[in-house]
């Protein structure tokens, strides 16, 4: 054994602020390969936790999706929400005129058209097959009819207010708006979106305590490696950097992962999907997550991962507290 | 520097470990801190280590007092003191290089400052050839001065020692304690607790002697 080479004992090697940063990022390139190589050597475990994150990230994200087209369709509905003011039999041609004027001035309607009882007539019998009995009527029963199409359509109870509007007018019979699909159908849409949320937020939870048993587990082989480090002077953060990469790794798989599912998903169901929306007239296809949705997902993965392994790895630390 | 003033440790229920302790070793000081077992030795490494706090007094280690340590001040006291276990507390999944490299690495220090730091503890307690070894590859002796290569590779300013020599044979166990006296020469302070009564009367130190958590005897050097 040789003699101390340090003439100055306790004294401590400087090194600067630059070299200490380049070596503290050294080591996060060290630590990141290190954990990544841990989790191949474990390729079941990681493939478990991977998968089961996958499943809990891939089902909100393709309900997302389903009801983002579900709201733009619906949104493309909305455009034939009208109001429907049946004028009273006795009013007279110019009174239909003066109230068609009225109606358009309104603020809050866009357009409004008066369809006369002539012309309601002529309609009715080109489309119901009826014209020849129609004609043995001696007059026309038809009231004249104003459509009118206001400005907001999302506003339910906006186009009701306008509907009791036109319902005080003398010249009106009958004041109707068919909103009521929309209503149901937004309503529809409503509560899946908070059924989302839940179901979402319920499943983000799993994942987050997936990474967490996964990062646990990771632990518990590791104890006596953390208590030592945490002995020589590890800081939390020392501590804490293999498994926060470990539960990132898991999280950006994860994400990987979900989009491909996801993906593969909508390929699947899209051409069933868009053959029945044909039978209906409709040009509806499910759409793919986009580039930035992509992103968001793998951000959003890697971020539980984060999550789970400092949660888990901060209970530990606690634990080696004075 | 190691200070206790009227420092008490007790454990739950009412078990106390150690009872109004007051002692001082000052800077670049060694002494031997003996007694029976459960006379409080250990808790007493411990709370300068850091892994237990007083329960009353105050412990000033380097002019730090420990009860005000909170988080990362907690592991910056804890490098600047080096600890050699009767356990050894070494990991078995690397190497003997990597062990001792270990509170370089935490510390931050560049990458290519390392080699040497460690090459030359690892020739301070004459192991530099077995530095790809990993642990269990070596005999109870030779972990052990893996452990006193970890502890003093920092460079710290205060070394504790639990039984440093129990796994040594005598004359490794000479070597070792010449080790922390050239040590404590250039400026540690050294604190080794052992019951080897032969050692203690090899090495003249000083001898601070507990008895059931109290300090009943602080012997200066013998003359």
């Amino acid at each position: 054994m040789s003699q101390p080479s340090t003439a100055r004992g306790a004294a401590k090697q400087r090194s600067t602020a630059s070299a200490r940063f380049q070596h503290w990022l050294a080591h996060h390139r060290r630590e990141a390969a290190a954990s990544f190589l841990r989790l191949i050597r474990a390729p079941f475990s990681t493939f478990m936790t991977v998968l089961v994150m996958t499943i809990a990230l891939s089902l909100p994200l393709a309900l997302g999706l389903l009801l983002d087209d579900a709201r733009s369709a619906a949104a493309g509905w909305d455009g034939d929400a009208r109001l429907s003011i049946y004028l009273r039999q006795d009013t007279s041609p110019e009174a239909q005129q003066a109230a068609l004027a009225k109606a358009q001035r309104l603020a809050n309607v866009d357009k409004a058209r008066l369809i006369t009882p002539e012309i309601a007539l002529e309609e009715f019998k080109s489309q119901s097959g009826y014209g020849p009995a129609l004609d043995q009527l001696g007059s026309n029963p038809l009231p004249a009819l104003l459509e009118v199409f206001p400005h907001d359509t999302t506003d339910s109870s906006a186009m009701t207010r306008l509907r009791d509007q036109f319902a005080q007018w003398p010249e009106v019979e009958l004041a109707e708006v068919d909103i009521a699909w929309v209503q149901r159908l937004r309503s529809i849409l409503e509560l899946s979106e908070r059924l989302l949320h839940a179901i979402g937020g319920a499943l983000l939870l799993g994942a987050l305590l997936v990474v967490g048993n996964t990062i646990r587990l990771s632990i518990e082989s590791r104890r006596e490696e953390i208590r030592v480090i945490s002995l020589l002077g590890g800081t939390h953060g020392f501590v804490r950097r293999p498994f926060i990469y470990m539960g990132v790794w898991c999280g950006l798989g994860a994400g990987v992962f979900t989009l491909a599912t996801v993906s593969g998903l909508v390929a699947w169901l899209n051409t069933p999907v868009m053959e029945m929306a044909r039978l209906y007239g409709s040009q509806f296809t499910l759409s793919y997550p986009s580039f930035g949705t992509g992103l968001g997902v793998i951000a959003v993965a890697s971020l539980l991962g984060w999550l789970g392994a400092w949660v888990a790895v901060g209970r530990h630390l606690r634990e080696l507290e004075p | 520097m190691i200070r206790f003033e009227s420092v008490s440790k007790r454990y739950a229920p009412q078990f106390d470990a150690l009872r109004e302790l007051n002692f001082e070793l000052p800077t670049g000081e060694m002494a031997f801190l003996t007694g029976h077992s459960g006379a409080g030795k250990s808790t007493l490494l411990k709370l300068i280590m850091l892994i237990e706090r007083a329960t009353s007094g105050r412990v000033i280690v380097n002019g730090r007092d420990h009860g005000q340590l909170k988080g990362r001040q907690i592991a910056l006291a804890r490098r600047d003191i080096g600890m050699v276990y009767q356990d050894h507390n070494l990991l078995d999944d690397r190497s003997v290089f990597d062990n001792v490299a270990l509170p370089l690495v935490i510390a931050g220090l560049p990458p290519r400052d390392i080699p040497n730091r460690v090459y030359a503890a690892l020739d301070l307690v004459g192991l530099k050839h077995r530095a790809k070894a990993i642990p269990h590859e070596l005999s109870g002796g030779e972990q052990q001065r893996v452990g006193i290569a970890r502890a003093v590779v920092g460079k710290p300013s205060v070394i504790l020692a639990d039984e440093p020599t129990g796994n040594l044979d005598p004359q490794l166990a000479v070597e070792v304690m010449n080790i922390f006296e050239d040590l404590s020469r250039v400026g540690v302070s050294i604190l080794v607790a052992t019951h080897d009564l032969s050692l203690i009367a090899r090495f003249r130190h000083r001898l601070l002697t507990l008895k059931a958590g109290q300090l009943v005897a602080d012997t200066g050097v013998p003359a």
